[in-house]
């Protein structure tokens, strides 16, 4: 990822933004984290927040116009939160704290020409920062506006409290002091190193045209207040006004640019998204004293009230997300360093390989990220450099080089035809748990449809999901060279992800999904399931934006005459179900996390139309449905435990269950036999249902356990436990060292356990 | 600890430094191996524990 690309990306990400109270304060007081504190009961919290945008905090807290409260987010649901009223309450209440003083001294000098709020804010702004400050008040007393002000609405000791500061930072006023004329103005500039007259509206002064964003004067030094006589009335204008020229003089005095990011001061228009769709409208509470103002349980009630605007639209959709405890601006910067680092430790690689890719994120975000897209590149350039770490995809791969191989690869024109107008792609999962509805599906295509050849084999979603590009333009090559026999035939598919790889990386051919064909003529009504639940449909991630497909499914349910609901997330706002981007087999726990929240949307069974949502949904103990079951689970009757509904098949299982079926159709509809068997073993094994399960959290096929077992009956090579009278033996065939512990009783294999690892036994 | 015996050479298996290696680097180990073939034990706790750590922090290396 390019620096720029990731700028852009980020950019896109508005979590960060601020929420509309802040962004449309002149001095942008982080109203969301004041209230929180006040909610939790941290005056002393609080006031520091709003000590830190404002210098009289005492002062505003009683007389701010508050701005902030017009655009709360609130208005859309009931009433803004009061944060004046809060404000009041937390400035009353808060105990006082000595006020740091100034580190360190500049010899500059700098002339405030008028003391009311907004000559006295950057007359202390100024005086913090080190700067001799002389302020010149045209009346006997500084403090302008504030003066006039009644008791009930600033008590006078509030003011005089605050003003307090002025002398702590040995700020000079000079009283009776009107700078009324240009000239005067030139004479106190010859006098200081910079001059700020904090007047507003002062034609006389001659200081005309005043820049908006530095409110520097066409004279050298001299800043001036900017502001209009609307917004000159308001006393946090004012205060922003003088933050403003204290920043400008700061610069002027260091001889840096005044202009470089002065974008975001004042008030403006934040790009935050708060989805406030179903949250719940809270009246707001009124003060029992309407004059002494909230009292401490009404205020956090009140502060409690406040949204906490964020956006989080995506983490919010998904648990992969949430896993990582963070959001997308985080996660691509992470990834950005990830892929920066060339020695030393790759910290986010499991936030990379742990994604289902399945774009949901980009649905759900206001501005389109979808974390799905950069992840997979990010895998990309990770295979590209050799830094995919070995073991995250290594069994999907080995899988998908087995479909592709004589074990299971086929492509045939139908039984006694020589060219195929179709080609049937059931897909490897759905050959592996549902072999049988294959047979059934490809029996009634070809009596339906004129010369539909079939073809077995993986589409090389596995390789494309992990950045594999160098295997998946093979196993492409490999597909066309093959299809090139065929003429060019329309592909039917019966699996979301084999449709979504032909359409992005075979554009040329044209595709079709089985379900939209038994819509178009007729669902086979021999081995229909009798089901009288209703179900919930679960559309496919792939499927996200098939509408074709999506309506197919719901079609021939009501055909079927069954009835169904939608799930909250549907149709292109789907979630994955753990298979996708091998989620499932780099992160199990997050995994587990997405599909146990997505089968928890309805106790309803699941209706399902790809072969991996029914295969994981099932791992969890879901009942679930393929649309396959629906049309041809009639075979399993008598046998409900053949549906597979709330269990899945194992992996040694679905690999044998790939070659069989590849098997059984070359012998039944071409009169073949299959050349390419592999090695048969000649050990009978009884496999513990414990071991059975590590199996499958392991990795372990059957094969593995067989191939353990071979070399060590005919090399010698095992240990026997003296204890157990058990018999440990291992074996490594390609990167992984499997590990049997078996025994035997009548010839019997018995296997007790089994684990692997990836660790090489002696130097490599 | 097991018993463990190596079938093969009919004896009992002794502790002893063990390299393992992966990705490049080595670490000794002190494992049950047998004294006369020099076949090797290791333990499902191990493998699935300490092991796999190492492997994984060595994988994101």
């Amino acid at each position: 990822m390019e620096q720029r690309e990731l700028r852009e990306l980020e950019n896109k990400c508005i979590q960060e933004e601020p929420p509309w109270c802040t962004a449309a304060c002149p001095v942008h007081v982080d109203v969301r984290a004041f209230n929180k504190e006040i909610g939790k009961g941290n005056l002393a919290t609080a006031f520091k927040i709003l000590a830190k945008a404002v210098v009289f905090p005492r002062i505003i807290g009683h007389i701010c116009d508050h701005p902030c409260e017009s655009r709360c987010k609130r208005n859309e649901i009931d009433a803004p939160v009061s944060i004046h009223e809060l404000e009041k309450y937390c400035v009353k209440n808060a105990d006082a704290k000595k006020r740091p003083l100034p580190v360190k001294q500049s010899e500059s000098r700098v002339a405030v020409v008028g003391g009311g709020l907004c000559g006295l804010t950057a007359a202390v702004e100024l005086a913090k920062r080190g700067y001799g400050v002389t302020v010149y008040e045209g009346a006997p007393a500084v403090g302008g506006r504030l003066l006039q002000l009644p008791e009930e609405v600033l008590p006078e000791d509030v003011l005089q409290g605050e003003l307090e500061i002025l002398d702590v930072l040995g700020i000079e006023t000079v009283c009776n002091k009107k700078i009324g004329t240009g000239q005067e103005v030139q004479e106190l500039r010859d006098e200081y190193d910079a001059l700020f007259v904090a007047l507003p509206n002062s034609p006389d002064l001659d200081l005309t045209p005043i820049d908006k964003l530095t409110l520097a004067t066409p004279l050298d030094g001299v800043f001036a207040r900017g502001d209009t006589a609307a917004e000159a009335a308001s006393y946090i204008h004012g205060v922003a006004q003088g933050k403003k020229a204290a920043t400008s003089i700061v610069r002027y005095l260091q001889g840096v640019s005044l202009e470089a990011e002065r974008d975001k001061e004042g008030p403006y228009e934040t790009r935050l998204y708060t989805n406030v769709e179903g949250v719940e409208t809270v009246p707001p509470v009124e003060a029992q004293d309407p004059v002494g103002g909230y009292a401490p349980a009404e205020a956090e009630a009140e502060a409690r009230r406040c949204m906490q605007c964020e956006c989080l639209e995506c983490v919010k959709a998904c648990e992969y997300l949430k896993a990582f405890g963070s959001y997308p601006r985080v996660y691509l910067r992470e990834i950005y360093n990830n892929e920066a680092i060339v020695m030393g430790y790759r910290a986010a690689n499991t936030l990379i390989n742990s994604c289902s890719l399945c774009g949901l994120c980009g649905e759900v975000c206001p501005n389109d990220l979808d974390m799905g897209e950069v992840i997979k590149k990010s895998r990309e350039g990770m295979v590209a450099r050799e830094k995919m770490p070995p073991s995250a995809h290594d069994f999907p791969l080995t899988d998908m080089n087995f479909s592709n191989s004589p074990h299971f690869a086929l492509m045939k024109n139908a039984p006694g035809t020589d060219s195929s107008r179709y080609m049937f792609f059931p897909g490897c999962q759905l050959c592996a748990s549902m072999p049988a509805y294959v047979e059934l599906a490809y029996a009634y295509l070809r009596n339906t449809l004129p010369n539909v050849g079939l073809s077995l084999g993986c589409c090389g979603a596995p390789a494309d999901w992990v950045g594999q590009r160098e295997l998946f333009n093979k196993a492409r090559e490999t597909f066309l060279e093959k299809l090139k026999a065929f003429g060019s035939p329309t592909l039917i598919l019966a699996c979301s992800s084999c449709h979504d790889i032909f359409r992005q990386y075979y554009p040329d051919l044209a595709v079709i999904s089985l379900w939209q064909i038994y819509d178009q003529y007729g669902i086979p009504a021999e081995n229909l399931l009798e089901l009288k639940e209703k179900l919930a449909v679960h559309d496919a991630c792939a499927a996200r934006h098939e509408d074709a497909q999506q309506e197919a499914i719901r079609s021939l349910l009501a055909k079927l005459k069954l009835d169904f609901q939608e799930l909250e997330y549907s149709k292109d706002k789907t979630t994955c179900c753990g298979f996708g981007g091998l989620m499932t087999f780099a992160n199990r726990e997050v995994a587990i996390q997405a599909i146990d929240r997505r089968i928890k949307e309805s106790p309803a069974p699941y209706l399902v139309y790809c072969a991996m949502c029914k295969d994981r949904f099932s791992w969890r103990a879901k009942e679930t449905y393929h649309i396959l079951d629906l049309i041809y689970g009639g075979i399993h009757e008598g046998d409900p435990a053949g549906l597979h509904t709330k269990e899945n098949i194992g992996f040694s299982q679905k690999r044998e269950n790939r070659a069989r079926l590849k098997e059984k159709m070359l012998k039944e509809l071409w009169g073949e036999e299959m050349v390419e068997t592999g090695t048969q073993y000649p050990y009978e094994l009884e496999i513990e249902p414990e071991a059975r399960r590590k199996m499958e959290d392991r990795l372990i096929l059957k094969d593995d356990i067989l191939k353990v077992i071979h070399q060590a009956e005919t090399t010698g090579n095992k240990m026997l436990n003296k204890d157990t009278g058990h018999y440990f033996a291992y074996y490594k065939p390609v990167a992984v060292t499997y590990w049997v512990e078996y025994s035997v009783v009548d010839n019997i294999y018995h296997i007790h356990n089994v684990y692997s690892h990836r660790m090489v036994i002696g130097e490599g | 600890m097991a018993q463990m015996e190596c079938t093969k050479c009919n004896l009992p298996m002794e502790k002893g430094k063990v390299t393992i290696t992966y990705l490049e680097s080595s670490f000794p180990v002190e494992l049950l191996r047998c004294p006369q073939c020099g076949l090797v034990y290791i333990p499902e706790d191990l493998a699935v524990g300490k092991m796999l750590q190492v492997e994984k922090t060595l994988e994101d290396k």
